[in-house]
């Protein structure tokens, strides 16, 4: 019963206050506002990021290199000893990964895991009078589609035509401008090694990266261990995992096992991940911040209409209002104001996240998009109608302690 | 006549640079169906007399016993839902609530109190209002009443829930003697027909002639 009567006058104060309470509300609009935009904007990108590294990228790599250089045999075998080599000449280690046969094998041991493997190789293309570089990947097409996105760059041709056409060969589109040459041409390719080999464009990729698509060919595998001379070794072993989140563990098992560098997905875009840190301290901040004025609005407003109404405190309390309902009605003020707010604020977040989804933009790239990433989400929706809720009722708690511990008798004294 | 309200001792004294005492043991008590006058020169301490039976400020010593009660050991809360349900303060200053309607306010300590249904409270404040030829004015909020209609408004609220005492300090202090008779008379009402005791201030002494017995404050001291 009593606090329908608290909300009555509660409500009675601040209607009396409009202009007041209308900017008050409008503080805490504007900052749940904001939140859910920059919230959607960030949390958008930031997901559509992961999501394309998931996708896109081999969870995690092992490469033909090794973190730390291999261990002389002098200090494998005298631990103690202080020991300084000089002059060591690093034994011509033939680039690939020896034996990775025994590493795929182990991998094919372990359930739900896909594995690829790719030679990469430097070639010399001639169509007619030009010539071009490029580094070619050798692959297995039908392997290295269940570990990356492998068809989603493809413009032209299939890589399933490196399978049935001999020597078939995929290149960038940037490449194949600059040789001249399209679908179907026959050019000629020759290996740092020196193996010469006829070969046919099956394929066009464009991945909008500019030094991608003017750099880059694909043939089997096979091919590529003939052109490069280097029969049974690859350069990098793809592996594509059921839970992308086991990567880092997997990664430092293998390369414990294996000694290879093995890198999961997390570490590759440790950088990227740590920038989205910084984005997401920078958004709480501000928000934080805002939250902070419209806080300062309400403890504001609250605390003049105590002091103006001082005296109805005081009456309330002769007439045998407890502390509590004097507290209730402040505290009330502050939900509604809150609460006013957050729902006001769900509109302007709403029109604000529309308008950033409607924005269109020209991205290209290992991204490409002509649109902001925009991720809707209720939970962002709740978080800052809490927020602002506790930012409101932090606001409203302090005077309504003030207001409740006022002693009529020294008000009514100094009345009458 | 049974004993309603005892004061026993009371003395009240305000610490500071300069002790000031308002209240020196003073004692006496209110029969229910009193109808009590107090007297005094201006600063004699008659208000902060008032305040102490009213139980909005406590004794420095001595007590005040409501129906046998002794209200010097309650808390907060208990002293206020005394005063909610047992107790009608009527202050020089009419002290209504300025956002609310005469109706509004009269229905303030009933609906604190939540006994009623919403329907009968409107009912019983709408009587209130009535006995004391307000019912023109019920939706009028008190900024567009007279003087005197805002005094009457604070008496019918004071008288809301039926206390069984009426403490007013000085109600007709800023009423002309037309209004100031009404008042005086709807208490005589009160006390003769609700059993209820009334304890007023007042410098008139016609006016203080009108009740039962009669009290004279003095320095803080009953002489
Ligand atoms: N808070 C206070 N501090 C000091 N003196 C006070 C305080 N309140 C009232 N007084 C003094 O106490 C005396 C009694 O005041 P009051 O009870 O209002 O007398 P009355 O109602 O008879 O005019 C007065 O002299 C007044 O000035
Ligand atoms: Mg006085």
């Amino acid at each position: 019963m009593i606090l329908p009567l608290a909300a009555r006058i509660a409500f009675r104060h601040l209607v009396y206050r409009k202009r007041q309470s209308l900017v008050s509300i409008l503080g805490v609009a504007l900052g749940v506002g904001f939140f859910i935009a920059l919230a959607a904007m960030m949390q958008g990108f930031q997901s559509y990021f992961l999501q394309t590294v998931v996708d896109v990228s081999p969870h995690i790599i092992i490469n033909d290199d090794y973190r730390a250089p291999l261990r002389q045999p002098a200090e494998v075998h005298y631990p103690a000893a202080i020991l300084t080599i000089h002059g060591l000449k690093p034994k011509e280690e033939r680039r690939g990964i020896r034996g990775y046969e025994a590493i795929t094998n182990y991998l094919h041991g372990l359930p739900g895991i896909q594995v690829s493997q790719a030679l990469e190789g430097q070639i010399f293309l001639t169509f007619g009078s030009t010539d071009r570089n490029a580094t070619v990947q050798g692959i297995v097409p039908a392997d290295e589609r269940r570990v990356i996105k492998l068809d989603d760059d493809l413009i032209a041709g299939s890589f399933d035509n490196l399978e049935t056409v001999p020597n078939g060969i995929i290149v960038g589109i940037g490449l194949a401008e600059r040789l001249g040459a399209g679908m179907g041409d026959r050019l000629t390719a020759v290996s740092t090694s020196g193996v010469i080999m006829q070969v046919k464009i099956v394929g066009l990729i464009e991945t909008g990266i500019t030094a991608i698509d003017r750099g880059r060919a694909y043939m089997l595998l096979k091919k590529v261990q003939v052109l490069q001379g280097l029969n049974n070794r690859v350069s990098r072993i793809n592996i594509r995992l059921p839970d992308p989140e086991r990567a880092q563990d997997l990664a430092s098992q293998l390369e414990q096992k294996f000694r290879y560098r093995a890198e999961s997905w997390q570490e590759a875009n440790a950088g990227i991940f740590g920038v989205f840190v910084v984005q997401n301290i920078v958004m709480y901040s501000t928000v934080t911040a805002i939250m902070i004025v419209a806080a300062f609005g309400i403890f504001n407003i609250i605390s003049t209409i105590i002091h103006e109404k001082v005296k109805d405190i005081a009456i309330l309390r002769s007439l045998g209002f407890y502390e509590k309902d004097i507290r209730a009605i402040f505290i009330l003020q502050g939900v509604a104001l809150g609460l006013l707010g957050a729902l006001l604020g769900w509109l302007v977040g709403y029109g604000l996240t529309s308008a950033l989804a409607a924005v269109r933009v020209n991205i290209k790239g290992e991204i490409k998009t002509d649109h902001l990433m925009i991720l809707w989400s209720f939970n962002h929706y709740l978080l800052a109608a809490l927020f602002s809720l506790a930012a409101a009722i932090v606001a409203a708690w302090i005077p309504a302690r003030k207001a409740a511990s006022v002693q009529p008798v020294e008000i009514i004294r100094g009345v009458s | 006549m049974s004993t309603l309200l005892e004061a026993r001792g009371l003395t009240r004294i305000i610490e500071g640079e300069v002790s000031t005492t308002l209240i020196e043991d003073i004692s006496f008590s209110i029969a229910s169906g009193e109808f009590v006058s107090v007297t005094g020169p201006s600063g004699g301490g008659k208000s902060s007399l008032l305040y102490l039976l009213g139980l909005i400020d406590r004794p420095t010593r001595g007590t005040v016993l409501i129906e046998g009660l002794d209200t010097g050991t309650l808390e907060s809360d208990a002293l206020a839902h005394l005063r909610l349900t047992t107790l009608g303060f009527v202050f020089q200053f009419h002290f209504l609530l300025e956002e609310f309607t005469a109706l509004d306010n009269v229905m303030l300590p009933m609906r604190k109190l939540g006994v009623l249904s919403n329907q009968a409270m409107i009912e019983r404040a709408s009587e209130l209002l009535a006995q004391f030829d307000l019912a023109p004015h019920i939706h009028k909020r008190p900024g567009q009443l007279s003087g005197g209609q805002r005094q009457r408004v604070a008496i019918a609220r004071a008288l809301a829930n039926q206390p069984k005492l009426i403490l007013a300090d000085e109600p007709t202090g800023n009423l002309d003697t037309r209004n100031a008779d009404s008042v005086f008379a709807a208490f005589r009402d009160i006390v003769n027909n609700f059993n209820a005791s009334v304890m007023v201030v007042t410098h008139d002494p016609d006016l203080a002639a009108r009740a039962d017995r009669h009290l004279k404050i003095i320095d803080g001291h009953l002489a």
